[in-house]
């Protein structure tokens, strides 16, 4: 499964670029659906309490986007899902070395790619 | 050395929890001075060391995780390194500390610096703890491998603080970096991986004990209770372990004041003394014991990592009104007295929320609205039964305190919404391992807190009840001769600047049921609330004590029209006045100082006596058309 993957995902791009106009919309939603579940990519929000993920790139445009790349969400590093507070929201994510707490609301602008 | 030589200056910059402020204190004593940055609420402190005759000049930067700025804490930093602030001359040299045990994600911050282009030193914090936890880190390799000086420091323990001292006086003579770190997001990473490895850094494991007391802080149902246990002990602190010491100031103040005037001949100097200057010291100092135990409290629970854990607990709620956990401990402190709760909005990082929670903290019900409420209550309210036993007194009392409560969450809300400026701040939050505080650390921050205020708002506290005292004793009358000394001063008082005050803004107050005897009540509560209820006793002429006060107010008559002056409608009317009113020039007085500007104060002054003016007019005609 794995394997398919890493070939897969590059190749409707590709040929989106090839196509006429028209066809640029639907091939680029296959081409995101195709992509999230050949990297198994979810929001960081999504990750059960517990699950261990590798951060693929933060979504979150602008000086909120920088800011969690400083704080170390950055390709490829390790993020571990904690804990969640008494309601659910927010939760402690455990990245580089580090316990951050942040709302769902930020960690749904974070992708990452979990651990098979 | 001449005293005259320019001293050297370093800016101290770090991450949150980074051991920034031990550093601080261990270089510079508790000779810091504090005050604000220009034209923002960031504060902003320096202290003095000495080395060998020089003077260096520590300038302790607010916490930072990066020079890319989200908040106008982190906009200071970048400001102040490039000399961009006005009469703050860039420093000549910067030191970062950074956690050892969080080196990895630190070093952004490093490299961020380092293209500044000034002399950098790094000082490597928590070294104990990085080993305790399993970790290592080889300094000579890290300095060797960034090109500038590394020294590693346990600042409560004072290792490494005498190579640190030798080494700062000198930033010229610092080692530069050959090259600078690359900036491209992507080549940083590389670069901090690469650096890393050089170092010989084995990451530390999880904090065994920070894992077991979490176990319990973080489960949702201990953990909830334990902040429900840790409010209330909060609660219990302002509101009943503070009183004795306020009550012994309290007595204090008017064993001095009795002093002085039998020490005086009677007459003009006397009072100005009594009433005037020593009643307004004796309302500056009231409030150090609720200053003092809730600054030990809340820099405890802070630098202990409880302070985030609470915050992590209580967010969604908070969350609901657009404010964050730590808004919580404020608002609760509030209940006791609006100033310790203004003064600990200090631990919301959010200016935008910090300034929220300031505007919205005198709506909670504090402790000098209960004289007045006991007062009106014991006088116009029954004291019948409702259910069990359950009094109608004890449920208007509950019912002006959650009017309190939910108009400031109602107005929290709304002013999240409708403030100027970002209202999606990004919400992070680290959890740092528990640490036992020094002492040292605790004190300084107390000492701070109870300095500032002294400083800042006590000067403007004093001045102010001078000018009350002043306008309540001024012009001076001849009262007739016949009148007996209570009637005396009622007569002095109604032919006083305030007497005239209030005869000035009857027509404005009528509307709400309250007569210009009221009125004077009014302006002489804005030194404090509770000063009404002397006020309304000179007014009344009455003797010491509620009892006879309460009946005078129960009998008094319009000389006019000879309807009773408190009716249940004006009754209601001023209950409710005094719930929404910021009848206090203490809290405005602090409001300033931890805003840096008379333009918050004035808004919410503003914002209060508009709606308290509305809300007593809409229950001064529903209460009337019901009765």
């Amino acid at each position: 499964m794995r394997a398919l993957q890493a070939g897969e995902g590059r190749s409707p791009s590709g040929e989106g670029g090839g196509h006429g106009v028209t066809d640029l919309s639907p091939l680029a939603e296959i081409e995101s659906q195709f992509h999230n579940r050949g990297m198994a990519s979810i929001p960081l929000a999504e990750l059960p309490v517990g699950a261990c993920a590798r951060v693929v790139q933060v979504d979150t445009p602008g000086a909120v986007g920088r800011r969690l790349f400083d704080l170390g969400f950055q390709p490829d590093a390790l993020v571990r899902c904690r804990r969640r507070a008494p309601l659910g929201d927010p939760r402690i994510y455990e990245v580089a070395d580090s316990q951050l707490c942040l709302r769902q609301r930020e960690a749904a602008g974070i992708r990452v790619r979990v651990n098979a | 050395m001449p005293e005259a030589q320019a001293a050297v200056r370093l800016g101290l910059i770090g991450s949150p929890n980074s051991g920034k402020t031990t550093l601080f204190n261990a270089l510079t004593g508790l000779r810091a001075k504090v005050g604000n940055y220009p034209g923002v609420t960031v504060e902003w402190r320096e202290g003095d060391m000495r080395v060998g005759g020089r003077r260096l000049r520590v300038i302790d930067l607010p916490g930072a995780y990066s020079l890319d700025p989200v908040s106008p804490d982190e906009a200071v930093v970048k400001q102040v390194i490039e000399g961009a602030l006005a009469g703050i001359p860039a420093p000549d040299g910067l030191v970062v500390s950074v956690d050892a045990c969080t080196l990895g994600r630190s070093l952004t911050l490093v490299a961020q610096v380092l293209h500044t282009g000034h002399p950098t030193c790094l000082v490597v914090t928590m070294m104990d703890e990085l080993r305790a936890r399993g970790g290592d880190l080889d300094l000579v390799r890290l300095s060797d491998a960034l090109g500038i000086p590394v020294v590693g420091v346990i600042g409560h323990r004072g290792i490494g603080l005498d190579e640190l001292r030798r080494l700062l006086p000198d930033p010229a003579r610092w080692s530069r970096p050959p090259l600078l770190p690359p900036e491209a997001p992507g080549e940083r990473r590389a670069w901090t991986l690469s650096l890393l490895s050089r170092c010989q850094r084995r990451a530390p494991g999880r904090s065994r004990h920070s894992e077991a007391i979490d176990r319990v802080v973080l489960h949702p149902v201990a953990g909830t209770l334990l902040f429900a246990a840790v409010m209330v002990l909060f609660f219990q602190l302002i509101f009943a372990w503070a009183t004795p010491a306020m009550d012994a100031l309290d007595t204090g103040i008017g064993a001095l004041a009795e002093a002085t005037r039998t020490a005086l001949p009677p007459g003009i100097l006397a009072d100005f003394l009594c009433d005037g200057v020593i009643a307004g010291v004796g309302a500056v100092v009231v409030f150090l014991p609720q200053i003092v135990l809730l600054f030990a409290l809340l820099s405890l629970l802070e630098d202990l990592g409880y302070m985030a854990r609470a915050a992590f607990v209580v967010d969604r709620v908070m969350g609901r009104i657009g404010l964050e956990g730590r808004a919580f401990v404020a608002l609760l402190s509030s209940y006791a007295c609006a100033i310790p709760g203004i003064m600990a909005t200090r631990s919301i990082p959010s200016p935008r929320q910090r300034l929220v929670t300031i505007l919205v903290a005198p709506l909670m019900t504090c402790s000098a609205r209960l004289p007045v409420y006991a007062l009106l209550i014991a006088a116009f309210v029954p004291a019948t039964k409702v259910w069990g036993p359950l009094g109608l007194q004890g449920l208007v009392l509950l019912g002006l305190y959650l009017a309190g409560a939910v108009a400031a969450l109602l107005v929290a809300a709304l002013l999240h919404r409708s403030l100027p400026g970002e209202a999606k701040q990004p919400f992070y939050l680290e959890l740092p391992p528990y640490r036992l505080p020094p002492l040292k650390l605790v004190a300084s921050q107390v000492w701070t807190a109870a300095s500032a205020f002294l400083k800042r708002a006590g000067g403007i506290i004093l001045l102010t009840s001078i000018v009350l005292w002043a306008l309540l004793h001024f012009p001076r009358v001849t009262p007739p001769a016949e009148l007996a000394p209570e009637q005396a001063a009622a007569y002095q008082l109604e032919h006083s600047a305030a007497g005239a005050i209030g005869h000035a803004i009857e027509p404005l107050i009528e509307p709400l049921g309250f007569d210009w005897k009221i009125g004077v009540g009014l302006v002489a509560s804005l030194a404090a609330r509770e000063v009404i209820v002397a006020t309304l006793g000179q007014m009344y002429a009455a003797q010491e004590g509620d009892v006879s006060l309460r009946a005078a107010i129960q009998r008094d008559v319009h000389p006019d029209t000879g309807a009773p002056v408190f009716t249940p409608a004006t009754v209601a009317s001023l209950l409710v006045f005094f719930v929404f009113a910021l009848q206090c020039m203490s809290t405005l007085a602090t409001m300033r100082r931890e805003t840096n500007s008379w333009r918050w104060p004035a808004f919410a002054f503003s914002y209060l006596l508009l709606l308290a003016y509305g809300a007593s007019f809409l229950t001064y005609r529903i209460v009337h058309a019901l009765s």
